[in-house]
C-alpha cells in the first residue's frame, strides 16, 4: 500500500499521456480533478485501474453538471488497494455531449452513465445500456439541465 | 442447487412477468421484469423510478440548510445517517469546524440509527424468508431507538437533527443514561436473535449459496457498506478515509467468512448485519464514556454562502456509501447536488446475479441488498 | 444425500427450529412488557421536543416573514397591512398542513418564539382545504377598526403629552389581536 497525493498521481497521468491530461484543478476542489479531453476518458481510466502504482478500482460517483456554456463529467475514483483518490472530469460542449463509455473499465459506471443520460442528457457513447432508468422511457427533456422547462403535463395527468 | 430439465426433455416457454412495483417483498416500489423459465429466471431486469421526486433538483432550489429534511427522504430507515452525512459534506466545502462535542453526538445517533435500520433490514429479510416474528422483534427493538431519538430530536423518523456547523439541539438530560440502558438491555438480544432464527436450518437453506458475489465482482460493480464486506473484503469508510471522531473509537470492521456456505453468498450479507449491530453498540458505549461537554453549534451566518468550490464528501450509512457531490458558486443554494447511494449501486448488480436462481431467490436477493427504494430513485 | 445425512439434515432443522419457538413462547407467554396502549383512551405522554403540528401565537408575532423565507416548500404564507405603530399587523397568517413536514426549520428561525410545536399529532379532515390553517381570527374589519382605536388612542396620548409637556408615554400595542 502506497498512498500517492493527487499531485503524484497527475504527475503520473502526464508521464503517461504527455498533453493527453490537459491540467490538474485543486483550487478549492475536494478532492483535486485532473481534467481529461473527453475523447481520451477511456485510456486514461483504464491506466488509472490498472496501473500497479494507481490501481483505481473503484468508480465512486459518475456526476454530469451542466455549466450552462459546457458540460462537465466528473468521475470520482478511489483505490482499495492503495488508499487514494481523485477525480476526473471532461468537458463537453452544450450542443452535442457526448462521451465515451468507461463501463468497459468499471461495471460500476453502468448505472451511473444511465443516470447521466437520463437527468443531464449527456451521451455515453458505446454504453451497453444506454436507456433511461429513472424517467419514463418517453419522458421528454432531462431534468438536471439548468434550461429545463418543466412540462404541463404527462400522458395527460397533471404534474 | 436447482438443475433446469433440459429442454429436449420438456419444452418450456419463457415468460415475462412483472413482480412489483407493489409488491410485498420488493421493499418498496420496485418493479423487476422477469424473464422466466419455468421457476427459473433468466433475466431480471430492476425497473427504478417509481419513488423519483428529483432531490437534486430540490437541492439546487432550496438554500443549504433547508435541504436537511430532504436527507431524511433519502433513506428514511437511516434518516441521521443521511443528515449528518450532508453536513459533513457541507461543512467540508465550507471548511467549518464543528464543536468536539457536536461530532461526538452525530456519532452516537448515527451509530444508533445503524443498529435501528439494520433491525427493519434484518426483520424484513426472514419475513421475506417466511419468517414474520423476527419482524416484530426487530420493530419492537426499533421502538426504543425511535423513542431516543424523539426525545433528542422530536421525531421518530424524520429526524432533521444535524445542522450546517452542529446539531440542532444538545442532548436532553437523562438521554446518555437511557442509551445506556438500552445497550445493556439490546446486547444480550442479538445473541437472542441468532439463536431465534439465524441458525434455523430452513433459513440457512434458502440463503447459503445464493447469490454469490466475489469480493472483486463486488468492487468492480461498485457495490459498498455490508454488501461489500459479505464479500469478505474489509472495506469500511469509517476506516479506510475516516472522517469525524471514528479514528478515535475502537471498533472492527466486520466482514463475511463463509460461516454456511460460499464466501458472499446471501448468507454472508445477513451475519455481517448482526455482527454489525454488536459493533454499533460497542461504539455508542465509547461514545457514552468519551463524549465531552461543550457548545453542539458553531457559528454559521443565518445566510449561509460557502465559498465557490466542489467537494465530494462519503459517508458510511448502514446501506453503504452515501456520497455527496456538492458544487456551490458562492450562492445561497447549491449549484450542483449529486447524491450517490449504495442501494441504487446493490441495484446495478441486481441484474448480472439473477441469472439462474429461482423467483423465490430473487426475494432472498432483494432482501440480502437491503434495498431502499427512496434511496435508489432520490 | 445418503440416509445418515439426511436424518441429521432433519434433527438440525427440528432442534434449530425448537429453540426459535422457545424464544417466540417465552415471550408470548411472559411478555417483559405490556406494550398495548388502550388508546384513545390511554394516551402516550409525548416528549417536550415533540414536533406536532405547528400553532402561532399571533399576539406576539412580529410578521418579520422569516418563517416563510425559511419553510423549504413555502407552506406558510401571511398577509399583514401597516399598524398604527408603524409597525405590520397580521391579517392573516395561514399554513398547510397537508404539506408542512413537521421540520422545524420555521420554528427553530422564529425570533420571538411565537411559532411553535404543539403536540398535537391527530388531524383528519374531508378536504385538503380544511387542512390549510388560519391563525388570525378576527376579519379585516375588525383588525383595521382596532388599528384607527389604536391610532387615535397615540394621537390622544401624544396630545396630553403635548399639554403636559412631557415625553409621551405610548400605550401598549393592542392592535395584534387577542392573548391567549
Ligand atoms: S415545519 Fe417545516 S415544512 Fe412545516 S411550515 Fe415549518 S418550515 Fe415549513
Ligand atoms: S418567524 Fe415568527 S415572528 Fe416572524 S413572521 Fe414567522 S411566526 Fe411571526
Amino acid at each position: 500500500m502506497k498512498t500517492l497525493s493527487a499531485q503524484e498521481i497527475f504527475e503520473k497521468l502526464k508521464g503517461k499521456f504527455g498533453d493527453g491530461v490537459v491540467s490538474l484543478q485543486t483550487e478549492s476542489v475536494n478532492p483535486p480533478f485532473a481534467v481529461v479531453p473527453p475523447g481520451s476518458i477511456q485510456e486514461v481510466c483504464r491506466f488509472l485501474k490498472e496501473d500497479p502504482d494507481l490501481l483505481f478500482d473503484y468508480l465512486v460517483c459518475i456526476s454530469g453538471v451542466d455549466h450552462k456554456d459546457k458540460f462537465a463529467v466528473a468521475y470520482h475514483v478511489y483505490s482499495t488497494e492503495h488508499r487514494h483518490r481523485i477525480g476526473v472530469k471532461a468537458m463537453l460542449p452544450h450542443d452535442n455531449p457526448v462521451i465515451p463509455t468507461v463501463d468497459v473499465v468499471w461495471k460500476a459506471a453502468i448505472y451511473l452513465e444511465r443516470e447521466t443520460y437520463d437527468l443531464m442528457g449527456i451521451v455515453f457513447e458505446g454504453s451497453c445500456d444506454p436507456n433511461r432508468i429513472l424517467l419514463p422511457d418517453d419522458w421528454e427533456g432531462h431534468p438536471l439541465r439548468k434550461d429545463y422547462i418543466y412540462p404541463e403535463q404527462y400522458h395527460g395527468i397533471k404534474i | 442447487m436447482t438443475e433446469p430439465i433440459s429442454k429436449e426433455a420438456l419444452r418450456t416457454d419463457e415468460w415475462t412477468i412483472n413482480m412489483g412495483p407493489h409488491h410485498p417483498s420488493t421493499h418498496g416500489v420496485l418493479r423487476l421484469e422477469l424473464t422466466t423459465d419455468g421457476e427459473i429466471v433468466s433475466k431480471a431486469r430492476p425497473s427504478l423510478g417509481y419513488l423519483h421526486r428529483g432531490l437534486e433538483k430540490i437541492g439546487e432550489r432550496v438554500a443549504w440548510a433547508q435541504f436537511m429534511p430532504f436527507t431524511d427522504r433519502l433513506d428514511y430507515l437511516a434518516g441521521m445517517n443521511c443528515n449528518c452525512a450532508y453536513a459533513w459534506a457541507v461543512e467540508k466545502l465550507a471548511g467549518i469546524e464543528i464543536p468536539e462535542r457536536a461530532e461526538w453526538i452525530r456519532v452516537l445517533v448515527c451509530e444508533l440509527n445503524r443498529i435501528s435500520s439494520h433491525l427493519v433490514a434484518w426483520g424484513s429479510f426472514c419475513a421475506d424468508m417466511g419468517a414474520f416474528t423476527p419482524l416484530l422483534y426487530g420493530i419492537r427493538e426499533r421502538e426504543w431507538v425511535n423513542d431516543l431519538f424523539e426525545m433528542v430530536c422530536g421525531q421518530r423518523l424524520t429526524y432533521n437533527y444535524a445542522r450546517i456547523g452542529g446539531v440542532s439541539h444538545d442532548l436532553p438530560p437523562g438521554f446518555l443514561e437511557k442509551t445506556k440502558e438500552f445497550c445493556d438491555y439490546f446486547e444480550p438480544l442479538i445473541d437472542e436473535y441468532n439463536r431465534l432464527i439465524t441458525y434455523n436450518k430452513i433459513l440457512v437453506h434458502r440463503l447459503k449459496n445464493i447469490g454469490v458475489i466475489s469480493a472483486r465482482d463486488a468492487i468492480e460493480w461498485g457495490l459498498s457498506g455490508p454488501n461489500l464486506r459479505g464479500s469478505g473484503f474489509a472495506y469500511d469508510i469509517r476506516r479506510a478515509e475516516p472522517y469525524s471522531v471514528y479514528p478515535k473509537l475502537d471498533f472492527n470492521v466486520v466482514v463475511g467468512h463463509a460461516d454456511r456456505g460460499t464466501l458472499g453468498d446471501c448468507f454472508d450479507r445477513y451475519l455481517v448485519r448482526i455482527d454489525e449491530m454488536r459493533e454499533s453498540v460497542k461504539i455508542v458505549r465509547q461514545v457514552i464514556d468519551r463524549i465531552p461537554d461543550g457548545p453542539v453549534m458553531a457559528k454559521v451566518p443565518r445566510v449561509f454562502k460557502p465559498p465557490a468550490g466542489e467537494c465530494y464528501f462519503r459517508a458510511e450509512s448502514p446501506r453503504g456509501e452515501t456520497g455527496f457531490y456538492l458544487i456551490s458558486d458562492g450562492g445561497t443554494n447549491a449549484y450542483r447536488l449529486k447524491i450517490r447511494t449504495g442501494s441504487y449501486m446493490a441495484m446495478n448488480i441486481f441484474e448480472k446475479i439473477s441469472k439462474g436462481v429461482m423467483i423465490s431467490d430473487i426475494v432472498a436477493l432483494i432482501g440480502s441488498f437491503d434495498i431502499i427504494l427512496p434511496e435508489t430513485d432520490r | 444425500m445418503g440416509l445418515r445425512e439426511y436424518i441429521s439434515d432433519i434433527s438440525e432443522a427440528v432442534v434449530t427450529i425448537a429453540k426459535g419457538m422457545r424464544i417466540t413462547w417465552k415471550y408470548g407467554v411472559d411478555p417483559k412488557e405490556e406494550t398495548t396502549i388502550f388508546y384513545p383512551e390511554e394516551r402516550m405522554v409525548m416528549p417536550e421536543r415533540t414536533r406536532g403540528f405547528l400553532f402561532n401565537d399571533v399576539a406576539r408575532c412580529i410578521v418579520c416573514n422569516m418563517c416563510v423565507k425559511q419553510c423549504p416548500i413555502d407552506c406558510i404564507t401571511l398577509e399583514s397591512i401597516k399598524g398604527a405603530d408603524k409597525k405590520n399587523v397580521l391579517t392573516s397568517y395561514k399554513i398547510d398542513m397537508g404539506r408542512c413536514m413537521h421540520c422545524g426549520l420555521c420554528v427553530e428561525i422564529c425570533p420571538p418564539k411565537s411559532l411553535v410545536h404543539t403536540d398535537g399529532y391527530e388531524g383528519s379532515s374531508h378536504t385538503r382545504e380544511e387542512l390549510i390553517v388560519e391563525f388570525v381570527e378576527d376579519d379585516l374589519a375588525t383588525i383595521k377598526a382596532r388599528i384607527a382605536a389604536h391610532a387615535a388612542e397615540l394621537a390622544k396620548a401624544a396630545k396630553a403629552a403635548e399639554a403636559a409637556g412631557k415625553a409621551p408615554a405610548a400605550p401598549a400595542n393592542p392592535a395584534g389581536g387577542e392573548k391567549k
